[in-house]
């Protein structure tokens, strides 16, 4: 469980990036953390992990001081950066070496994982493109079986085919026991996994909400007359509109609508979830 | 898990030296390569060992530099803050890298440069005994001016333990950094000169100190025991520094 508690955070004394988050996010689910440019997403994973020191509030993981540094914590903790640099060596020769700081890494699982994003395990770091050693260190980092995976634009430089498989196994990768959090733009890529939406803007948390939640008090779609509409928007296929879903009518959650939404008037959404 | 375990210093010190090996290979070739060259050219054993004691002192930097390279790649420096190692661990890892490996590592390297650049010196006809006999008074003259001499390994020791502080406070620019270090400490040296010289013009000093014997050896002791614990409080400055460190840059 990763719990945050009135959490600001400013690179510079007059400039905060997070102001006053306080957030609760547990074993189960994927968590999206969505925002805008510049708005927190990165540093507030940096703060999860403890490689930041929060200007005032807390960062609780499982209880525990992220900053203290506890081998036992990071044991079961996971960061997929945006940009990271690995060595120049092999992914089995790179797992051997990393394989003791993770006690419940599975070599097999690894192999399995690479093979489905097709990463050639004894090709060198180095020597992969970008996308490939990206794909080499989610293959890695899933052998890892942590029970936090923070992932911080998992997406960006997969191709297509790799897209869908990252998403299957991730998928297959959550249960009761661990969680997932990914930071991300590319809404579209992980717009089915998610099953915990947070949106950070400006003020802090804009809203937190599981996907259930969220199609139950607002649906997605064209807007009739008698719709109580929240956000609308000019798309390709026409109007489309965030309204209130007062009948419990089931409609596909589009997540860029709500996450323009909630940007555009956080308040009326925010009313909703807090009836 | 405890906080602290060998077993995991040793796995640290294993993904270490894995990740920057080409730094620290690159490092042991300008070592032998620079001395042996130097003293290939100039016939002489004395100019490879006056260059080997200075590399001695100032390669203590660049090691400090590759203990901390995956702390502060750009790439590396998330993925490596958040390894299950704690702060004390690396510490050790740091410290044992810097006091014993490197001084052990220079040995070694120090060995096969004279190794190489004795038969250049000694003169084509003399015998395998004078070459050897050579080879053994540099080693000597080597070991006794930088590797068993124990000032001068303080000496290293307070350069190691300076820069790895610097390393792991360090903000921004590393050069930079070093640079503003290097011109402050410039900038305190000649205010301290001026200020000693302004005190020895200004005011007159109405008292003398002629410690006896006793009271001199006292004094030179407690001396040499602040300089010998010079790097222990500064490497225990490092560790603090290390635990509250953070990827900020």
């Amino acid at each position: 469980m990763i719990k945050t508690e009135k959490l600001t955070f400013g690179y510079k004394a007059r400039r905060k990036v997070l102001d006053d988050i306080t957030l609760e996010l547990g074993e189960g689910h994927i968590h999206g953390l969505l925002g805008c440019n510049g708005i927190g997403k990165t540093t507030l994973l940096k703060l999860i992990c403890g490689i930041m020191r929060p200007t005032s509030g807390e960062v609780r993981v499982d209880g525990v001081d992220p900053m203290t540094r506890q081998p036992e914590m990071f044991a079961d903790m996971m960061i997929i950066p945006e940009e990271f640099d690995l060595p120049n060596l092999s992914l089995e020769r790179y797992a051997a070496m990393m394989r003791p700081f993770y006690p419940r890494f599975d070599h097999g699982s690894m192999r399995r994982y690479a093979e489905e994003l097709k990463v050639n395990t004894q090709d060198r770091l180095h020597n992969m493109s970008m996308g490939q050693r990206k794909k080499a260190y989610i293959a890695f980092a899933l052998a890892c079986n942590v029970r936090m995976l923070l992932m911080d634009e998992p997406t960006n430089g997969l191709d297509i085919p790799s897209k869908s498989i990252f998403r299957r196994l991730l998928a297959s990768y959550v249960d009761e026991s661990r969680m997932v959090v990914i930071s991300t733009h590319q809404v579209a890529d992980v717009e089915s996994l998610l099953d915990n939406i947070v949106i950070l803007d400006t003020e802090g948390v804009a809203l937190v909400a599981t996907t259930a939640e969220i199609c139950n008090k607002l649906k997605f779609g064209r807007a009739a007359e008698s719709d109580n509409v929240l956000y609308k928007e000019m798309t390709i296929a026409g109007d489309m509109a965030v309204m209130e879903n007062r009948e419990g009518e089931e409609t596909q959650l589009n997540i860029e609508l709500l996450f323009n939404a909630v940007t555009a008037d956080r308040v009326s959404i925010n009313k909703l979830f807090n009836r | 898990m405890k906080s602290f375990s060998l077993r995991r210093v040793a796995q640290y010190a294993r993904y270490h030296y894995s990740v920057t090996r080409f730094h620290y290979l690159s490092f042991i070739l300008a070592v032998i390569a620079l001395p042996s060259l130097f003293g290939i050219l100039s016939h002489n054993l004395h100019t490879a060992v006056s260059m080997l004691v200075a590399i001695y002192v100032f390669g203590g930097i660049a090691v400090a530099v590759s203990t901390t390279r995956t702390m502060r790649g750009r790439g590396t420096k998330i993925m490596d803050g958040v390894l299950p190692v704690s702060a004390a661990e690396r510490q050790v890892f740091n410290v044992v890298n810097l006091a014993v490996a490197y001084p052990a590592v220079f040995a070694l390297a120090s060995a096969l440069i004279l190794g190489v650049v004795a038969p250049f010196h000694v003169n084509q006809l003399s015998s395998l005994f004078f070459e050897n006999l050579d080879f053994c008074s540099a080693y000597a003259l080597l070991a006794d001016e930088a590797l068993l001499y124990w000032p001068m390994y303080v000496f290293v020791q307070i350069v190691c333990s300076t820069s790895l502080l610097i390393n792991i406070c360090a903000r921004r620019s590393l050069i930079l950094t070093y640079l503003m270090l290097f011109i402050g400490f410039v900038l305190f040296m000649v205010l301290f000169a001026l200020g000693m010289d302004w005190l020895s013009d200004n005011v007159a000093f109405n008292f003398s100190f002629n410690p006896d014997e006793a009271t001199k050896s006292v004094v030179e002791n407690i001396v040499k025991a602040i300089y010998a614990m010079t790097p222990v409080a500064i490497y225990a400055l490092g560790y603090v520094a290390l635990r509250r460190r953070q990827v900020k840059w």
